[in-house]
């Protein structure tokens, strides 16, 4: 059974000791896990990342992958990275960079040429543009080339930094569909992200990191299937509906109410058919509910209580 | 398993072999060099030097000019035109086809005089100093370079003196650049 | 040595356009005064240096400036397996522009009726040989501590500091300080001439081992540069 990814009191410092990046941070990410990480910019995730990618060196602490040193051969072998911001030698065309990095990997070389068209279509870059040069790529094409290299060689543990930034809606389904397929597959990802949508939909679990600290990890619901909060609109004007009555409908149903607002309330549910039975138990208690949606804005909630000190 | 976080394993392994070869040549290269700088080595000398007798009749037969290159083993220009010009392959080469090249090396500190014929040739040419070349062709004066001006100038030199040789040049004329190394006997 | 690595820096050098430019004139020059002066024989090629100095130039510093550093340390790739790459590269590079040069120059020699002979030929090849592996290996070192072509500058300073200090040293009389700068001096152009191992003389093993020390600590320093060097990531968050 591996161990997967353990941080334990990870400390760094910048600038003899005047800037600390990270505060003895500690984390512990399961194999086969979707972990995200967010936070505002210059809280440490940076250093995280390198860290863990043993770019960086950190001051005190250990950070292991399944046991190992981070930049150990072995590790590096069954690694992929999407780095922020994708360098590469320009004069290189896109099937030349996923070959290069393909013998870099140490992967074998008759399996080359099908595992680099492979990639190129698994990322949905068209068999053309492997052979445009990379100069030529739109930030989009090369954000799916990076991601495409990330994967070369089924990797087990998976770090992308942005991945999403500056795709278009068609890669980022494209790329959630590729996360939900190396779930399936156990493979473990490590994700840092500005886009809480994304985030909140992909990940099993989200770090929020702040002054260089983790200042919460929620269990995010990735699935539909699992137990979330549903806020519930109902038409305006009318009688407003009584928090008694709203409670007592819900708890017929098997939810629990959790707010109530003057158009609005929010309940727990744990699964799909207990949301089916609460909307209906609403609709034949007389609540004109005109729209049901999981409730947003969880993460960001995270950013505020950070401003205000840990939650 | 190697200690979590270390850098001692994996991508960034100490080399240790390539630091103990260089500390190992390190050490060879400041003995080979406190050693040479107490005996310093022969410099491989590519011209093909002749011996002083029988110069003077090579040079009547083929019609080269004699270029006697007057030196001393202490004297340390003599070292530095051997190394830069006598140890070029290419110069070398040139130096002994188109010359009949004479070595008359000067024993006197060492030994306390000289063989006859050294001391012949240093008197007939007058040499007071070292190193002198002198390009020597019937029925011309010698020509004469005191001191080591450099390489570019001797090699300029001994190609101009060859020349000379060859169309004749008038008596009286003696070339002597200016700045140059020379050491007085 | 990675051939990956290899193959990939070579292939680098060869599609920028102002190195290209760069060495087809070093490369040329030479050629065009062997054919107005056969007379000067091979010793219109020099050693090799400025090709071989516009080939290495950045040959680290410039992977360390733009970024592409945290993607190839991401895979499998030990840095000392990194650093020796590009010091391969280099040095076959020069290699082949040298020993070519050399063959085309003696070719347009016998072709100007000036043919140099085949020991001087070889000689000259294997100085250029030797000179373009030490002046490589020189410049990984300077390469690995600065970013962009920092090792130009580096290569700059340390050479007219051997000067100067030579420079001093017979002004001042002090044949310590002038040994030092010759020996700066000798360590930022590692070469062996051939001729003086192959004459007849001793042979130079204080030549040989300065050749030989400079390139493994220039190599050695360079390895241990790379592995504890931070690459810095940044980036916004």
């Amino acid at each position: 059974m591996s161990a997967g990814i353990v941080v334990e009191s990870l400390s760094k410092t910048y600038r003899g000791g005047m800037v600390r990046a990270l505060d003895h941070v500690s984390l512990t990410i399961a194999p086969g896990e979707v972990f995200g990480v967010i936070g505002p910019n210059g809280a440490g995730k940076t250093t995280l990342f390198g860290c863990l990618l043993g770019f960086l060196r950190p001051d005190s602490g250990t950070v292991t992958i399944d046991g190992q040193a981070v930049d150990d051969l072995s590790v590096r072998a069954v690694t992929g990275y999407l780095p922020e911001r994708l360098v590469m030698d320009r004069w290189m065309r896109g099937r030349e960079f996923l070959a290069y990095h393909h013998a870099l990997a140490r992967l074998p070389k008759a399996d080359r040429a099908r595992d680099v068209d492979a990639a190129l279509a698994r990322v949905g870059l068209e068999a053309d543009a492997g052979g445009k040069p990379v100069r030529k790529y739109s930030r989009g094409m090369l954000q799916r080339l990076g991601l495409a290299q990330a994967l070369l060689g089924h990797p087990r543990w998976l770090f992308l930094d942005e991945p999403a930034s500056g795709v278009d809606p068609a890669g980022v389904v494209l790329f959630r569909r590729l996360l939900a397929e190396l779930k399936g597959r156990g493979v473990t990802v490590l994700l840092n992200s500005h886009q809480l949508d994304q985030v909140e939909r992909v990940c099993d679990r989200v770090a929020y990191v702040s002054k260089g600290r983790v200042e919460a990890i929620e269990t995010v619901s990735a699935g539909a299937g699992a137990a979330r909060v549903l806020r519930v609109r109902w038409a305006a004007g009318g009688t407003p509906h009584a928090r008694e009555v709203l409670n007592a409908i819900a708890e017929r149903a098997g939810a629990a109410l959790e707010s109530v607002g003057a158009t609005e309330a929010r309940f727990a549910v744990a699964d799909d058919q207990a949301a089916a039975r609460l909307l209906g138990a609403l609709v034949a208690g007389g609540v004109p509910v005109i729209e049901a949606s999981p409730e947003e804005g969880r993460l960001e909630r995270l950013f505020l209580a950070g401003e205000g000190g840990p939650r | 398993m190697p200690a979590p976080g270390s850098a001692t394993g994996g991508t960034r392994r100490t080399p240790w072999a390539l630091l103990a070869l260089a500390a190992v040549l390190l050490v060879l290269r400041i003995v080979a060099g406190l050693l040479e700088a107490h005996h310093p080595p022969d410099i491989a000398d590519l011209v093909v030097w002749r011996p002083i007798s029988g110069s003077e009749g090579m040079a009547r037969v083929t019609g080269k000019p004699i270029l006697y290159d007057f030196t001393a083993d202490w004297c340390p220009p003599c070292r530095l035109m051997k190394r830069e010009v006598f140890a070029d392959p290419e110069q070398a080469r040139k130096i002994s086809v188109l010359y009949i090249p004479v070595r008359v090396l000067d024993r006197s500190r060492e030994d306390g005089r000289n063989p006859p014929d050294v001391a012949a040739l240093q008197t007939r040419y007058r040499i007071d100093g070292f190193p002198t070349l002198v390009v020597v062709s019937p029925g011309n004066q010698p020509q004469v370079l005191n001191g080591y001006p450099g390489r570019k100038q001797t090699i300029a030199w001994l190609e101009s003196a060859v020349g000379k040789a060859r169309l004749g040049i008038r008596p009286g004329s003696v070339t002597t650049p200016g700045a140059g190394d020379s050491i007085g006997r | 040595m990675n051939e990956a690595l290899i193959l990939a820096m070579l292939r680098q050098r060869a599609a920028s356009p102002v190195r290209l430019v760069l060495l087809a004139f070093l490369f040329g020059m030479p050629l065009l005064v062997a054919v107005g002066a056969p007379a000067i024989g091979l010793s219109v090629l020099g050693d090799g240096y400025g090709m071989i100095l516009v080939l290495a130039a950045g040959m680290i510093g410039q992977d360390l400036s733009s970024g592409v550093l945290q993607l190839l340390f991401a895979r499998p790739v030990t840095r000392s397996s990194y650093v020796l790459s590009r010091w391969i590269a280099v040095s076959l590079a020069g290699v082949a522009l040298c020993t070519l040069q050399a063959l085309f120059c003696a070719l347009l020699l016998t072709l100007r009726s000036a043919q140099p002979e085949m020991r001087t030929l070889l000689l000259v090849i294997g100085d250029n040989v030797l000179l373009a592996f030490g002046l490589a290996a020189v410049m990984t070192l300077f390469s690995s501590l600065l970013g962009g072509f920092g090792d130009l500058a580096i290569l700059l300073v340390v050479t007219i500091t051997g000067k100067v200090l030579e420079a001093i040293a017979q002004f001042a009389n002090s044949p310590i300080m002038g040994r030092i700068g010759t020996e700066i001096g000798i360590f930022v152009l590692p070469k062996i001439a051939l001729a003086q191992v192959f004459g007849s003389a001793d042979v130079p093993w204080f030549m040989l081992a300065s050749y030989a020390s400079t390139v493994t600590l220039c190599l050695a320093f360079a390895i241990v540069v790379m592995n504890r060097k931070e690459l810095s990531y940044a980036s916004s968050g």
